[in-house]
């Protein structure tokens, strides 16, 4: 059996809070808060911390890494390898397998699948799967209201004593509409948000749902994580498939979304939370399918392991709207200058 | 005077100085202002030198001009035909191009040899910090100047309990003696009071801790000792000149400079003279920090006592050892390869008696001084020259 | 990645220093063949692993900087565990704590932008958590 050996999870300390990009924009009201990373920070120090964390945490060196699977929608690369980058840094051997995986928020759990499908068959003995993203919206869009900045990794491998938890079933499912893209250059944002939803999120997460009930008998889950650009998505969900609210575990009210890496920090978050036989299900979201994993429990972690993810829920240095924008490099004395 | 064949000592006189006003001149060029220094030092020699007699040049100057080549010199002077040198040692760079020089003619190969130091800094906006290295990983990283001796303040008042104050004594005394010397960029008076609340370029250096980015040109005429007396009955003798590296990655305090020691060491050794002979000194202050490390370095002052000199008075125009009495770099400016000759032509006058409203009272042996940052920030050049009459 | 990154990368990416086996000297980011301070050459070192902890020397706050820097930007002497002493940029670090003696601890970063890439290394930060040293 394939099973959660670590995780690490890095959410940058700085916060804005919504009121204060409304009240920036003449708007009032406006409850939570959002994650930001500073200007010199991007894809690859996020999710390089979060991955130290786990191999810390599972007392694995970098050097018996097969894999380094690195998924995110917001490196700003056409171009070039974030794997590569964080391998690198962590001291990976050179017969590792690095790969990258991107456009859609969903590649957080194709790169999970793969690596889980490299352990399963032997090819490797440990992988590990970082997700990392800081999105960055158009000022003043209702984007912003969501976009925020984050990494987690999680370090799978073959089920042994320290396992947390373990993988029990997976389903894919992928249906008409494609959701939400962006062009190069653009920023998040080129399509109706509530056709999204329903026809894109929805279907996906109901579609995804109905794949995993024929492999496995269960209609109830003890933690569920339901990957969205928005907490009232989850809800929505959470509705229609008539799942419990109190099992919904979202990071989305205190950090925003972080893309790719939401998905994982909520499922740390699930970790941290769980008894041990407890069962957690997670789908993840993206452009073009949805995927859904359950994990059965070993060894939880609990609230108390150095850096946990609920730990870093909770709110840092408070910044100001023009911070905001200096440090996600929308007000910068030269654009696209120094970071 | 003896001579010994490893030595410098006696064997280059200097027989013609002359510089041009420093300052922001936006209406020189590079060639233009190379070249009135040029003419400055030649009118300047007592019974008078044709160009034709100079024999070889050599020309300090940082900022690549004419693709890094001592063509500049010829193109702006007409000494073409002529070896032309072009030498580059961070902030020593002019002292430097004099020690070479000084070395070819106490060698025997010139009588007559030109130095001439020039920088052009004010036709980058930015000036000296935006040169400074940003783009670098580990060394240099993003340390401008004013960091790299602001992080030699911080040490400093940490280590011997020194406030900033104590450092700002250095500028208000070279602002006042500046305002009196002709040359100088920056001719305004400062009170402690002014320099201790100007605003940070560095903490804890403020605005008057630093010098101005300034243009600049000065030129020395020298020549083989026994020949001096064909051109003035009053030449002014090379005593000894020491040059020397370090960085402070192999080890070491952060309150001094090693450099500036060893190059002490060499020069003091060759003249034969102590700090406690030399009756005044042109020592290198891009900041007011460097000047008071400078005179523990150079041997005027015990280690973390240097701000006494100034509390005493010892150091002041009229002082028993005046320093910087034209008022230094920062009131003259710091045009890199001028500076170390600008001191050298100031020295010349002050041990000619014809240094004016700085005059210090009948000096026998001058001192100078320059450190420079080179590369990767993390080390630095020093040199020395001690001259006498 | 440049030819010049990529020739430091071992050392920058990874902190490997490199130790002089006749006199004990840390080496870094260069790797040599001589040695700085005992000016064995040919030098013998060997590659160790620093450790991200150190100690702050002495600082600066840049005030004014060209605009492709942030300012103030701190800029700090450090002395790594091992005796390397490099630049440091200093982030999450308050005025008020700054101090010569401060303990620090290694935090990856972007240095730079080159022509649109991301250009990482070491930045520092104060070690959280951690005992006084009485030494200091």
């Amino acid at each position: 059996m394939i099973g959660i050996q670590g995780y690490g999870v890095y959410i940058p300390r700085q916060r804005i809070k919504l009121g204060e990009i409304n009240g920036a924009w003449g708007r009032s009201g406006g409850r939570g808060e959002l994650a930001v990373a500073t200007r010199d920070e991007d894809v690859v120090t996020l999710g390089l911390k979060s991955a130290q964390q786990a191999l810390a945490a599972a007392n694995i060196p970098a050097d018996k890494l097969g894999a380094v699977y690195v998924a995110s929608v917001s490196s700003g690369y056409m171009e070039s390898t974030v794997a590569g980058q964080i391998g690198y840094a962590l001291g990976v051997a050179g017969d590792v397998s690095i790969a990258d995986f991107g456009l859609s928020t969903r590649g957080v759990t194709s790169a999970l699948r793969a690596c889980a499908d490299a352990i399963a068959c032997g090819r490797i003995e440990y992988g590990l799967v970082v997700g990392s993203d800081r999105l960055i919206a158009r000022p003043g869009s209702t984007y912003e209201l969501s976009c925020a900045a984050g990494a987690a990794a999680i370090l799978l491998g073959r089920e042994s004593t320290g396992t947390l938890a373990e993988l029990e079933e997976s389903a894919a499912y992928s249906g008409s509409c494609l959701g939400r893209y962006r062009a190069e250059g653009q920023f998040r944002g080129t399509t109706d948000e509530r056709f999204v939803m329903e026809h894109s999120y929805l279907d996906q997460l109901a579609g995804v749902v109905e794949q995993l009930s024929r492999r496995d008998e269960q209609t109830s889950w003890d933690h569920v994580v339901l990957h969205a650009p928005e907490l009232k998505w989850a809800r929505r969900a959470l509705k229609l498939l008539k799942l419990k609210p109190e099992s919904l575990v979202s990071s989305l009210g205190q950090i925003g979304y972080a893309g790719c890496a939401s998905f994982l920090i909520d499922l740390a978050l699930a970790l941290e939370q769980a008894r041990p036989d407890e069962i957690i299900l997670a789908i993840s979201y993206g452009p073009g399918g949805s995927e859904a994993f359950t994990w059965q429990v070993k060894c939880a972690p609990g609230l108390e392991r150095p850096a946990s993810a609920q730990s870093q829920l909770e709110p840092g240095e408070n910044i100001s709207y023009p911070t905001y924008l200096r440090y996600n490099g929308l007000y910068a004395q030269q654009p696209g200058g120094q970071t | 005077m003896t001579q010994p064949t490893n030595s410098l000592r006696g064997r280059v006189a200097i027989i013609g100085a002359g510089m041009i006003d420093f300052g922001e001149l936006f209406s020189m060029s590079l060639e233009e202002m190379i070249e009135q220094a040029y003419l400055n030092a030649l009118a300047s020699v007592d019974k008078g030198l044709d160009a034709g007699e100079i024999e070889a040049a050599w020309l300090g100057t940082v900022y690549p001009a004419m693709g890094n080549t001592g063509l500049v010199l010829a193109h702006a002077t007409g000494l073409f035909d002529i070896p032309v040198t072009r030498v580059e040692n961070a902030c020593a760079t002019g002292s430097d191009a004099f020690r070479n020089a000084s070395m070819a003619v106490a060698a025997g190969i010139y009588d007559v040899a030109l130095v001439v130091g020039a920088e052009k800094m004010r036709d980058e906006p930015g000036g000296l910090i935006a040169r400074s290295a940003l783009k670098k990983l580990w060394l240099g990283r993003g340390v401008t100047m004013p960091a790299y001796f602001g992080l030699r303040a911080t040490a400093y008042m940490e280590r011997y309990g020194v406030g900033r104050e104590g450092i700002a004594a250095v500028s208000v005394k070279n602002h006042a003696n500046g305002v009196k010397y002709p040359h100088a960029h920056l001719r305004i008076n400062c009170s402690l009071d002014e320099v201790l609340k100007a605003p940070y370029v560095s903490y804890p250096l403020g605005l008057y801790d630093c010098c101005p980015v300034t243009d600049g040109a000065a030129a020395l005429l020298i020549c083989r000792a026994e020949l001096a007396q064909r051109y003035t009955d009053s030449p002014v003798y090379l005593l000894g000149s020491g040059l020397a590296t370090d960085s402070f990655v192999r080890g070491g305090d952060l309150t001094s400079f090693k450099a500036t020691q060893e190059a002490a060491r060499q020069a003091y050794e060759m003249a034969g003279l102590g700090p406690e002979q030399i009756n005044v000194a042109e020592i290198h202050d891009c900041f007011s920090i460097t000047e008071l490390i400078s005179y523990e370095d150079l041997g005027f002052a015990p280690a973390g006592r240097g701000a006494e000199l100034l509390e005493a008075g010892t150091v002041m125009l009229e002082g028993e050892r005046p320093i910087n009495p034209s008022g230094g770099l920062l009131s003259k400016g710091h045009p890199l390869g001028a500076t170390g000759v600008a001191q050298l032509v100031e020295l010349y006058e002050q041990l000619r008696g014809q240094a004016g409203a700085v005059q210090v009272k009948e000096p026998q042996f001058a001192l100078q001084h320059n450190i420079g940052i080179g590369r990767w920030a993390t080390g630095s050049v020093g040199c020395v020259h001690i001259l006498g009459r | 990645m440049t030819p010049e990154h990529w020739r430091l990368r071992r050392a920058n990416d990874r902190l490997i220093g490199f130790k002089c086996r006749s006199c004990g000297w840390v080496s870094f980011p260069e790797r040599r063949k001589t040695c700085k301070r005992c000016r064995a050459a040919p030098a013998q070192f060997e590659e160790i692993q620093l450790s991200p902890y150190g100690k702050v020397l002495s600082y600066v706050i840049q005030q004014r900087l060209p605009e492709e820097f942030e300012s103030p930007l701190a800029v700090a002497v450090i002395e790594l565990e091992e005796g390397a002493r490099l630049y440091g940029h200093l982030v999450e670090t308050s005025a008020e704590e700054l101090h010569v003696g401060l303990e620090v601890e290694a935090d990856y970063r972007v240095m730079y932008r080159d022509e649109g890439l991301n250009v990482y290394s070491y930045k520092f930060a104060p070690r959280r958590n951690v005992a006084h040293d009485p030494a200091d």
